[in-house]
Parts: C-alpha cells; sequence; structure tokens
C-alpha cells in the first residue's frame, strides 16, 4: 500500500560528499594496486602486473561511473554549503588520480624490463613507498 | 441535536484527524531525525502540547476561519441552515482534496485548503444573490493569502540567522564538537513542546472553523468559539497522531539524518516562532511550508549539505492549485446538498 504522507523530504537533497568520498577512496585503491604493479614489475613477475593492471582498470572505471553520478547529482535547484563549481573542479583533479595510476600501469606492461638497473628499480620502489 | 450538526461533527473530526496524522507528525518528525527524541517521547510531547495549543490559543484562527473571510452573520441572519450546509460542503471540500492530494505525496495545506473552500461557499451565495459580491471580506482574504508568502520566507530567515548564531557563538568556538551537540538535545526537548503547541493553536481551527461557524448561526452558542469545540478538535488531532502521524514521523526522522540538533534547533525554533506569530495575528498558515522555508534557511546558513530547491516550485504550484480546486469542489457540494437539505 501507498504510504499516506505528505511530507516535508521533498526538501533535503542528496549530499554529493557521499560519493565524494567514495569516489577518493576508489583513488586510494588505485594507487595501492600501483604500488603492488610497481613490485611485480621489478621483480619481473608478468603474471602479477597483468592482474594488477586489470584491477587498477575496474577501479578507474567505478570511479569514473562515481564522478558521473555526482556530476549528475547536483542540478541547479540545489544548493550546497560550497560553491558548487569548486566542487566540481576538486572531483576533476580527485578523478585524475585514478586515471595517471591507469596510465602507469599500462607503460609497465608494454615491455617487461630485465635489464632494469639497481638504483633505478631502487628508485621506482622509493616513489611508490612500498 | 441537528443531523447537520452531526455531519459537521463528523467531518470536523475527521480533518482533525487527518491533520494529526500529517501535519504535526510533519512537524515533530525533524526531532526525531536528528536523535533528540525518540518516538514514543515525540508522540507524547505531540499529544499534550498540541491538545494545550489548540485549547487555550486556537480560538483566533478558529475564529478567522468561521467568520473572517465570508459574512456568515449576514447569511445565517437570512437562514441559518444556509450557512450550517455551506460550512458541511467546506469541509467536505477541504477533506477530500487534502485527502486525494496526500495520496499522490503533493505539500497540499490543510490550511489553503479550508480557506479556498470557505471562500467557494461565500462565492456561490453570492452567486446565488443571498450576499453581494463585495460582502466577501476581500481585504482580510488577501492578508491571509499574503501570509502564506511570507511565513515560509519569515521561517528561512529566522532559521537562517538562528543557525548563523548558534555557529558563530557556539559551533566555531567548540572545543568538543559533539559535546555541543548533545547539549542542544535538551533544547530541542523544548523546541519540540512549542512545535506542538504553535501548531495546535494554528491548525485546530482547520478542523473546527467551519463547525464553529455553523453552531455560532444555528444559536447553538453565543459570540465566544466554545471551549468544548476546541477541545474536540485538540483530541482529534491527538488520535491522529498516534494512530498514524507516528508511522510519518518515524518515515521522515529516519530519512532527514543530516539535521544534528542544533540544526534541527534552528528548523524547530523558527518554524515554531513564526506559526505562534500568525495565530496571534489570527491568520491561518501552513506550519509544513513554514517548515520547509526554515529547512531551507538551515540550507542556506551551510547547515545542510544539499537542499533541493526545487521543493519551493512544488509548494507555489499547490498555492495555486488548491485555492480554486477546494473553492469549485466546496461550491458544487454545496449545490448538491442545497437540494437535499433546503
Amino acid at each position: 500500500m501507498k504510504d499516506y504522507i505528505r511530507s516535508v523530504l521533498d526538501v533535503v537533497g542528496e549530499s554529493p560528499f557521499v560519493p565524494l568520498e567514495a569516489h577518493a577512496k576508489k583513488g586510494v585503491l588505485a594507487v595501492e594496486k600501483l604500488a603492488e604493479a610497481m613490485e611485480a614489475y621489478c621483480a619481473g613477475n608478468q603474471a602479477v602486473l597483468e592482474e594488477r593492471t586489470i584491477e587498477i582498470d575496474k577501479l578507474e572505471h567505478d570511479a569514473d561511473k562515481l564522478k558521473q553520478k555526482i556530476r549528475a547529482g547536483i542540478p541547479s535547484s540545489v544548493k550546497l554549503p560550497v560553491d558548487k563549481k569548486d566542487l566540481l573542479s576538486f572531483l576533476k583533479q580527485q578523478d585524475s588520480i585514478a586515471d595517471f595510476a591507469q596510465a602507469a600501469a599500462y607503460w609497465m606492461n608494454l615491455r617487461p624490463c630485465k635489464t632494469l638497473p639497481e638504483e633505478i628499480k631502487n628508485g621506482f620502489l622509493e616513489l611508490m613507498g612500498a | 441535536m441537528d443531523l447537520l450538526v452531526i455531519a459537521l461533527i463528523l467531518a470536523g473530526l475527521y480533518m482533525a484527524w487527518n491533520i494529526g496524522a500529517n501535519d504535526l507528525a510533519n512537524a515533530m518528525g525533524t526531532s526525531v531525525g536528528t536523535g533528540a527524541l525518540s518516538l514514543k517521547q515525540v508522540i507524547i510531547i505531540a499529544g499534550v502540547f498540541e491538545f494545550l495549543g489548540a485549547v487555550f490559543f486556537g480560538e483566533r484562527v478558529t475564529s478567522t476561519i468561521a467568520k473572517g473571510i465570508v459574512p456568515i452573520d449576514v447569511i445565517g441572519s437570512i437562514h441559518p441552515d444556509i450557512v450550517a450546509i455551506g460550512m458541511l460542503a467546506a469541509i467536505l471540500a477541504a477533506g477530500f482534496w487534502v485527502t486525494l492530494t496526500t495520496f499522490y505525496n503533493l505539500p497540499v495545506s490543510t490550511s489553503h485548503s479550508i480557506v479556498g473552500s470557505v471562500l467557494g461557499f461565500g462565492l456561490i451565495t453570492a452567486y446565488n444573490g443571498t450576499i453581494a459580491l463585495s460582502d466577501i471580506h476581500w481585504g482580510e482574504l488577501t492578508k491571509i493569502v499574503a501570509s502564506w508568502f511570507i511565513s515560509p520566507a519569515l521561517g528561512a530567515v529566522v532559521a537562517y540567522l538562528t543557525f548563523s548564531v548558534i555557529r558563530k557563538l557556539f559551533l566555531h568556538r567548540a572545543k568538543d564538537l559533539p559535546l555541543v551537540e548533545r547539549k542542544f538535545i535538551s533544547l530541542q526537548l523544548i523546541t519540540a513542546c512549542y512545535m506542538a503547541f504553535a501548531h495546535g493553536s494554528n491548525d485546530v481551527a482547520n478542523a473546527v472553523g467551519p463547525l464553529a461557524a455553523a453552531l455560532r448561526v444555528m444559536g447553538v452558542t453565543g459570540l465566544e468559539v466554545p471551549i468544548w469545540v476546541l477541545v474536540m478538535g485538540g483530541l482529534g488531532m491527538v488520535i491522529g497522531m498516534a494512530t498514524w502521524g507516528y508511522k510519518v514521523v518515524e518515515t521522515i526522522g529516519s530519512k532527514i539524518t543530516e539535521l544534528t540538533p542544533t540544526r534541527g534547533f534552528s528548523a524547530e525554533f523558527a518554524t515554531a516562532s513564526v506559526v505562534l506569530l500568525h495565530s496571534y495575528s489570527s491568520l491561518p498558515i501552513s506550519t509544513t511550508h513554514t517548515l520547509v522555508g526554515s529547512v531551507i534557511g538551515v540550507g542556506l546558513a551551510g547547515g545542510i549539505a544539499a537542499v533541493d530547491l526545487r521543493v519551493i516550485w512544488r509548494i507555489v504550484s499547490s498555492w495555486i492549485a488548491t485555492v480554486p480546486i477546494a473553492a469549485l469542489t466546496s461550491a458544487l457540494i454545496f449545490v448538491g446538498l442545497e437540494v437535499i437539505f433546503l
């Protein structure tokens, strides 16, 4: 049965800050996977590298979907406590984190490098904080 | 007692039930949403203070509905039954419109419906030649309609200011933010009582205003609105809250989780103050619309993550539709009842 309710609920819109946090989390996970991918690359473990690359791909795709959802979820009728333009440009920057992780993972897949000098290898691992 | 009076009492009780089940529940829902009060506490507070507001402060708005819009004494001196039938038609029309729109979840106000349907009765008597069109108190009606625009805007302004002051004085200075919020929980207990009292004082008129008018011209009561009529309206609303309103309170409480105690306090304090001010000025306004205005005010002050302003257009369109539809339905029901009773 339909609820016999006449309510004030319409006034509260869906908060974009909840999916914004979820979007940031995708970026964090993608960077974590990239660190693992880097380790696999340096160890010459091609199978793990490919696996991580696919996982990063998926995370980047999820982040894109969340980005679309946030953008679509703030029509002009919704008022936020912060400037909408600021929120959108922040989202754009935040989204590029997962994009860069994806691109970096692809580069590593292009050519397995067996003769990587030890100091560059260490430099890469240090860079990833792994 | 007359058959008409009994029919009026029943229709008035139905309207009171409806107001308690939806309007009162909406007003109280925000207290549950903030986690300040339990459902049980809210129902008890709403029951007690709604009743007190209706009985001790409900007379002014009831008089406005009863005789502020249509000159019932003039019509009553020609034939008292015309007023009784007209008021029955008015309350049936308003009840019908409110029931219909509630099923479609439209933010229609009972106050607006009853004003529209009483006006419809006035117009049909003018059409019948019982009174002149200029006998309808257009000045008073203009004041009432103006208050429908002013009350939500005023709610927004008061809530904006209240929340801004709270933020400046407490939230920005607080070392322990959750502690400040907890302190506001007890304040919300007070605003919940205030809210129920204000609501009772303004909205009881929507249920018993027409009844008071009919009793007056039929000579059952004197010039004053009798206390038992207000008691009846108050009881009807409390029953509405207890039998259905708790569901509405639960739904609203579970969905408006954004309102923390400081924000809920601001919205409720603003709404109750504006509604009580209008009760004092004898103007029937919508508590729900004022509450929407107040929540928007808190939102504009930066208190809520996202406020959807589309709701404003939904409310404005409900105003534009309610008065003509309620007036027309009321006039049609009046014509039908006239054939049966006169």
